[in-house]
């Protein structure tokens, strides 16, 4: 009977093994995405064309040690080795990981980072933050994350402004 | 009812048959391209994991579905290291034809293991799937029964076609996935809504991705965007027509995908060599095997090889050894991005060059190549 069908067999197989990873991240959504599996980067997001073209960006800033003044930091000799897509996703969450921010109420917490986190796995983290800060001249209390909307102009596509819209502080002690 | 299931039945092997014989890669161009393959990882493209040691915890939160899920943590840093290290083992063992078969499972699930951590920061990169797909699927070939320091067993070739023809299915079917949504959304005849722009400006502005041809972006009319938003997914949702259609269509198709990453490298910055290790062994594999004539032969290859092989592992040694001290990783914002994209630049060149000669002489056609066809 097997050996009559195989092909029919064989075929839902590879049909299912390749369906439903794309199925599930279709109905579920990022988190419940399959690795490995016959997925590549879908990405269809789109740009409006306008006089202005706009688009939201995150900014990391401190203050500085000695001038008290709130300094842009350095993605790359904050987070070191962490590569960019990654630091991305860690700004973009509302718990900043699983840090909470001072002054904002996450309206929907990210389980997956909180559910992984312990007390001391924060505070090894907020260590490695105060680091990482002293670092770059500042103060090693407070990490302000700064969410912008970057507008350019439509005809050059050169850089207009880049205005905050939202600001949040991470406590690290 | 039975007699249309039988159908069905003998429907779909003619299928698979058609795949199977387009799919099909001679044993020898297999050999070369294994050496190839390990070569070009060992020489640039060899993965670390060791920065993942110091990665703070309060970070990890890996998809619910990747080995990653299994611990509460990310893992200890030695075995980061020694992952980093028995994978240059491995691949130094690939490329020498030594215990191919269960170096290449190995790697493998070392490979799987060492993304998944990676990843576990909530984002999986989809840049290496193929590159751990071919591991895997060259296991389940002959590529380690010839031109090795220590020969596999031969295993039967309806194994070989099997896991080449499941390759190129994972390659076409990756292709869909990403091309459909794009080819849903972005085919709308609006001049002011464009989906590769949106890629750009954010890649431009927030990740730097600034080298290479991006600047030309910013000089380039509207409307080249909106074609290249139809072109893109139609070309990628057009992967089984290609697959089915012929020997040669799928050939051109990966030769036509690989253009596709360049310009994604040239414009965007983004990376995607090692799908080579994939591409490369329906593109290059034929044409290795065709200049093995004026390839060194006997012992005189095995120790150039071997001395190249020894030359890459003390380079890859010396220079993890020398960045674990800091946990150095290749992100954006550097110097050594900007190398990388040359490289990769140059890599798909090389591809897609030896990819049109492949094609235009039919080298995957080679007289070893049809005594494999007749089979199928």
């Amino acid at each position: 009977m097997i050996r009559k069908y195989c092909n029919i067999i064989i075929f839902i197989i590879i049909a299912f093994c390749l369906l439903a990873p794309f199925a599930l991240l279709k109905i579920k959504g990022d988190p419940y995405e399959i690795f490995p599996a016959a997925l590549f980067p879908g990405g269809a997001n789109k740009i409006h064309i306008g006089d202005k073209i706009q688009f939201d960006n995150m900014k990391l800033f401190g203050i500085g040690a000695k001038t008290r003044d709130t300094t842009e930091l350095d993605k790359l000799t904050l987070f070191k080795y962490i590569h960019i897509h990654h630091i991305i996703e860690i700004e973009s969450d509302e718990y900043f990981g699983a840090l909470p921010y001072a002054n904002k109420q996450p309206s929907n917490p990210n389980k997956r980072y909180t559910s992984f986190a312990t007390d001391k796995d924060i505070e090894q983290t907020k260590e490695w933050f105060r680091k990482g800060l002293r670092e770059q001249n500042c103060k090693d209390s407070i990490l302000i994350v700064k969410s912008t909307e970057i507008t350019l102009d439509g005809k050059t596509r050169t850089l207009l402004s880049e205005t905050v819209t939202d600001e949040r502080f991470l406590n690290l002690y | 009812m039975k007699d249309f299931l039988i159908s069905i039945n003998r429907s779909i092997g003619t299928l698979f048959k058609r795949i199977q014989f387009n799919a099909w890669v001679d044993i020898q161009s297999l050999a070369y391209f294994r050496i190839f393959l390990g070569l070009f990882m060992l020489a640039h493209y060899l993965p670390e994991w060791s920065w993942l040691g110091d990665a703070p915890q309060a970070f990890f939160s890996p998809h619910l579905f990747t080995m990653a899920s299994l611990t509460d943590d990310f893992l200890p840093k030695w075995v980061y290291v020694f992952m980093d290290f028995f994978s240059l083992v491995l691949l130094c063992l690939i490329t020498l034809g030594i215990r191919t078969r269960i170096s290449l499972i190995l790697l493998f699930v070392i490979s799987y293991t060492g993304y998944s951590y990676e990843f576990g920061f909530g984002k999986i990169d989809h840049e290496i799937h193929l590159y751990l797909i071919t591991l895997i699927i060259l296991a389940f070939t002959n590529c380690g029964s010839k031109t090795a320091f220590v020969k596999d067993r031969m295993i039967k070739s309806d194994y070989q076609r099997w896991a080449l023809m499941l390759l190129c299915i994972y390659i076409a079917f990756g292709f869909l996935t990403a091309g459909l949504p794009k080819f849903i959304k972005w085919v709308d005849f609006d001049l002011h809504e464009i989906g590769f722009l949106e890629w750009f400006f954010r890649g431009y502005y927030i990740f730097d991705r600034t080298h290479l041809l991006a600047n030309t972006v910013f000089k380039t009319p509207y409307f080249v965007f909106e074609i290249m938003d139809y072109l893109a997914p139609t070309i990628e949702i057009l992967s089984f027509v290609f697959l089915l259609w012929g020997r040669k269509a799928w050939r051109v198709y990966l030769v036509i995908v690989s253009a596709f990453h360049m310009g994604n490298m040239l414009l965007l910055n983004i990376e995607f060599a090692l799908n080579i290790t994939c591409y490369g062994l329906f593109l290059i594999a034929p044409f290795l095997s065709f200049i093995r004539q004026y390839l060194p032969k006997g012992r005189t290859a095995r120790r150039i090889l071997l001395s190249t092989v020894c030359i890459l592992a003390l380079y890859q040694i010396g220079h993890k050894l020398y960045y674990m001290h800091f946990g150095y990783y290749p992100g954006y914002f550097t110097e050594r991005f900007i190398i990388f994209n040359y490289i990769s630049v140059i890599s798909w060149i090389f591809t897609i060059v030896i990819g049109i000669y492949t094609i235009r002489y039919k080298l995957y056609d080679s007289a070893v190549t049809k005594k494999g066809l007749e089979k199928i």
